[in-house]
C-alpha cells in the first residue's frame, strides 16, 4: 500500500513537473517570433503529449487499483467482524443448550416415573362344529351338538407403574355366563327287551335329578326389549414390588406360574384355538389368591434361571373369597432359559401341594330344657363347621420349549395325585362305598390324573407379505384324568393355521380328531375358526 | 397316529410347506441401514460395556437391572431407520415381530414397551441409568458412553 502511494506521489510529481515545463516552454517561446523552430517544437509537443497521455492512463489505472484494493480491505474487515459475531453467537447457543440439557437431566433424575393408567384388552369369537362317530354319542351331552358361534373372552386390563419398583395389574373378564349354564343333566336308563329286541325306558331307573339351565333374560324396562345380563370375573389383580431382579413380590390374585399355555394366557397370544386337556380339566389351579415371590438370575450370558414360590388359599369352592381350612396351597416354580441371538430353549417345572376343603359353617344356640339360653359352657351361642369334602393334591408339571429360526416345538406334562380325606360317599373308615356318578363325583376315588401335549409350529419365512405372519402347526394331546377309569382316556390329534395380519389380530383355524373309548362314543371330529383381537 | 401319518393325505400339505419355505427363503431379506449402531448409555449407567444378549434382554425388558440398579431402556421412534436397523441387528426381529412381542407381553404380564424418542442421544444424556442406541454418525462424545458397537 505504502509502495503504491509512493509510486503515486512520484508519478504526480513527474506529471506536474512535465506540465510546468511545457507551460514554461509555451510562455517563453513565441511561435510568431521564432517561425523557424515551429516544426521541431511541434514534434517535441506531440511526444510530450503522448507521454502525458500515457502517464495519465497509468495514473487512472493505479487509482482504479487503489480503489479496488481499498474495497477489498473493507470487505475483509467486515467478514472478520461477521465471523467473530457468529462465533460469539454459537458459543452462547451452546451454553444455552448445555444448561437446558443439564436442567432436563436434573428433572428426569429427580422426578418420579409417570403414574399412568393403561387400559387395554382382548376378545375372541369362535365358530365350532363337531361330528360324532356314533349318532347318539354321549359326547353330545358334553360338547355343543350343533355348529355354533361362541365368545369365550372379553378381557379388559388396567395396569399402572406407580413408581420405579411398584406396579399393579388388574384383568377382568366379561362373560355372558351364567346364561346357558347347565347343571344336573338327567340320565335316562334304557333296558334291552329281548322279546321286542329294543331298548325300553325304565322309569324306575331314571335319574330324577332336576335339569337346570340358567336363563338370565330379563325385561329391559320401558323399551320392552329383553336384556340378558352377564357377569364379570376377576382373572387377576395384583400388586408387584420389584426391588431386585432376583427378588420380586406379588400380592393378590395371580395366574399360577406353571407351564406355557397358562402363562401365555390371552387368545391373541396363544397359538391354537383349543385349550390343551390339562387346562380344560383344571389339573393345576389356573390362578391363586395369596403371595408370590419370584425373580431371575442371570448365571451366564446365554443362561437365565427364573424361580417362583407361591403361597395361597389353594383350591377350594370359594378360594377367591376365603379359605375353608388352615392349610395353604404351596408351590415352587423353576425355569431355565438358554438363549442365543436366533434361538431359545426354555425348560421349567412347577410343583404344588394343597388341600381342597368344602365345608359348611353353622351357628349354634344352646338352650336349657325350658328353652331359655344355656350358659353352662359360658355362652349360649356357638358355631360348628361340617366338612363336606376334603382332599389333598400333589401336582408336578414340566414344560419344554425350543425356538430356532421360526420353528417352535413346545409341550407340557402334568401329573396330579388326589387323595381324599372326606367325601360324601366315603364311610367312617375312609372307604368309598360306591363309585361316583358320571357328573359331579366322577373322580370320587383316590386317583392319579395325567396329561401331556406337544405342538410343532413353524412361522413361514415370507418377508414379502410382511406384516402378515403365517404359522401352521400340528400337535398331539393326551389325557388320562382318572387312572382307575381307563376308559376315560382321550387321545387327540390337532392341526391348524394361525394367521396374524397385524400385531393386534389373530385368525386361527383348527381341526381336532379326538379319540375316546367306544363306551364314550369313539371318535369325535371337530373344526373351529377363531378371530382374536387385542386392543 | 402312526397310521394317520402313513396316509398320503398329508403329502400335499408337506409339499406346500416346503414350497413356501423355499419361496420365502428366496425372497429379499429385510434391509436396514448398514451404518454401525452404538448402544449408548447415560454416564451414570452401572456398566461400561454390555454383550449383545444383555442388550437384547434389556430392550426386551426381560432384564430390568444391571449391577443391582434399575436401568431405563429408551427406543428410537417406531418408524425411524435407526429403530428398524436396531430391531433387525440387535433383537434379530422384524418390525412386525417386535410389535407382536410387545403386544403379547402386555397380554401376558402387563408389560409396557420402552418410551420412544426422536433424539436418543439427547434422551440418554438426560436420563439417569438410561440406555439407548444411535448410528455411529449421530454419536456425540462426552454426551453418552458407548457400551457396545453393532456392525
Amino acid at each position: 500500500m505504502r509502495k503504491n502511494t509512493g509510486w503515486f506521489v512520484i508519478i504526480c510529481w513527474m506529471l506536474m513537473a512535465s506540465r510546468g515545463a511545457a507551460q514554461d516552454d509555451t510562455t517563453a517561446t513565441d511561435p510568431a517570433s521564432e517561425p523557424s523552430s515551429v516544426d521541431s517544437d511541434a514534434v517535441v509537443d506531440s511526444e510530450a503529449g503522448a507521454r502525458m497521455n500515457a502517464l495519465e492512463e497509468r495514473l487512472a489505472s493505479q487509482e482504479e487499483r487503489i480503489t479496488t484494493l481499498e474495497a477489498e480491505r473493507v470487505a475483509a474487515t467486515a467478514r472478520e467482524q461477521e465471523k467473530d459475531r457468529r462465533a460469539v453467537e454459537l458459543e452462547e447457543k451452546l451454553d444455552a443448550t448445555q444448561m437446558e440439557m443439564e436442567e432436563m437431566s436434573l428433572t428426569l433424575t429427580t422426578a418420579p416415573p409417570e403414574k399412568k393408567l393403561n387400559i387395554y384388552g382382548f376378545f375372541d369369537t369362535t365358530f365350532y362344529k363337531a361330528w360324532y362317530q356314533q349318532e347318539n354319542s354321549v359326547l353330545r351331552s358334553q360338547n355343543p351338538p350343533f355348529s355354533t358361534f361362541m365368545m369365550s373372552h372379553v378381557n379388559i386390563y388396567f395396569s399402572s407403574q406407580m413408581t420405579e419398583t411398584l406396579s399393579a395389574l388388574v384383568e377382568t373378564g366379561f362373560s355372558f355366563s351364567p346364561n346357558g349354564y347347565e347343571t344336573n343333566l338327567p340320565v335316562d336308563a334304557y333296558v334291552y327287551n329281548e322279546a321286542t329286541g329294543q331298548y325300553e325306558l325304565a322309569p324306575t331307573l331314571v335319574d330324577d335329578s332336576e335339569y337346570q339351565r340358567v336363563d338370565t333374560t330379563i325385561p329391559g324396562g320401558i323399551t320392552s326389549s329383553s336384556v340378558r345380563y352377564g357377569s364379570v370375573s376377576i382373572v387377576r389383580a395384583h400388586l408387584d414390588w420389584r426391588p431386585r431382579d432376583w427378588l420380586n413380590l406379588r400380592v393378590g390374585q395371580y395366574l399360577t406360574p406353571y407351564g406355557i399355555w397358562n402363562v401365555e394366557h390371552a387368545s391373541t397370544v396363544l397359538l391354537g384355538v383349543y385349550y390343551p386337556h390339562l387346562m380344560n380339566w383344571d389339573l393345576v389351579p389356573p390362578s391363586q389368591l395369596g403371595l408370590q415371590a419370584f425373580g431371575d438370575f442371570f448365571l451366564a450370558d446365554v443362561m437365565q434361571l427364573n424361580y417362583a414360590l407361591t403361597l395361597s388359599n389353594g383350591r377350594g369352592p370359594i378360594s377367591s373369597a376365603m379359605d375353608l381350612d388352615e392349610n395353604k396351597g404351596m408351590g415352587a416354580r423353576i425355569q431355565t432359559i438358554f438363549s442365543g441371538n436366533k434361538w431359545k430353549i426354555t425348560a421349567g417345572s412347577y410343583g404344588y401341594y394343597g388341600k381342597y376343603t368344602d365345608a359348611e359353617r353353622r351357628a349354634e344356640i344352646y338352650l336349657n330344657s325350658d328353652l331359655t339360653r344355656s350358659y353352662i359352657d359360658g355362652s349360649p351361642l356357638g358355631s360348628d363347621i361340617t366338612y363336606l369334602k376334603k382332599f389333598q393334591e400333589y401336582i408336578i408339571t414340566a414344560d419344554l420349549s425350543v425356538e430356532v429360526a421360526g420353528l417352535r416345538v413346545f409341550g407340557e406334562l402334568v401329573h396330579r395325585k388326589v387323595h381324599y380325606l372326606v367325601h360324601p360317599v366315603m364311610n367312617d373308615n375312609a372307604q368309598f362305598v360306591q363309585v361316583g356318578n358320571f357328573s359331579d363325583d366322577r373322580k370320587a376315588a383316590n386317583h392319579y390324573s395325567q396329561s401331556a401335549y406337544a405342538i410343532v409350529a413353524y412361522q413361514l419365512p415370507i418377508s414379502a407379505i410382511e406384516p402378515v405372519l403365517i404359522t401352521p402347526y400340528v400337535g398331539v394331546d393326551w389325557l388320562a384324568p382318572d387312572d382307575p377309569l381307563t376308559w376315560f382316556e382321550q387321545k387327540t390329534f390337532r392341526f391348524g393355521l394361525n394367521v396374524q395380519p397385524s400385531a393386534y389380530v389373530a385368525i386361527k383355524t383348527e381341526g381336532i380328531i379326538d379319540n375316546f373309548a367306544d363306551v364314550l362314543g369313539g371318535r369325535m371330529t371337530s373344526i373351529s375358526a377363531q378371530l382374536a383381537v387385542s386392543f | 397316529m402312526v397310521r394317520l401319518f402313513k396316509r398320503l393325505e398329508f403329502l400335499p400339505i408337506v409339499l406346500l410347506l416346503v414350497t413356501v419355505f423355499v419361496v420365502g427363503s428366496a425372497s429379499p431379506a429385510y434391509s436396514a441401514q448398514s451404518e454401525a449402531i452404538y448402544i449408548i448409555a447415560n454416564n451414570s449407567f452401572p456398566a461400561k460395556s454390555l454383550t449383545l444378549l444383555q442388550a437384547k434382554r434389556i430392550f426386551l425388558k426381560t432384564q430390568t437391572r444391571v449391577g443391582g440398579k434399575a436401568v431405563i431402556p429408551v427406543n428410537a421412534r417406531k418408524d425411524s431407520s435407526l429403530r428398524k436397523a436396531f430391531v433387525q441387528r440387535a433383537l434379530h426381529m422384524s418390525a412386525t415381530e417386535e410389535q407382536r412381542y410387545w403386544q403379547d407381553q402386555k397380554m401376558k404380564a402387563g408389560a409396557q414397551l420402552p418410551p420412544e424418542v426422536g433424539d436418543t442421544v439427547r434422551a440418554v444424556f438426560g436420563i439417569k441409568n438410561g440406555i439407548s442406541y444411535c448410528f455411529a454418525s449421530q454419536y456425540k462424545a462426552d454426551v453418552a458412553q458407548i457400551l457396545l458397537k453393532i456392525e
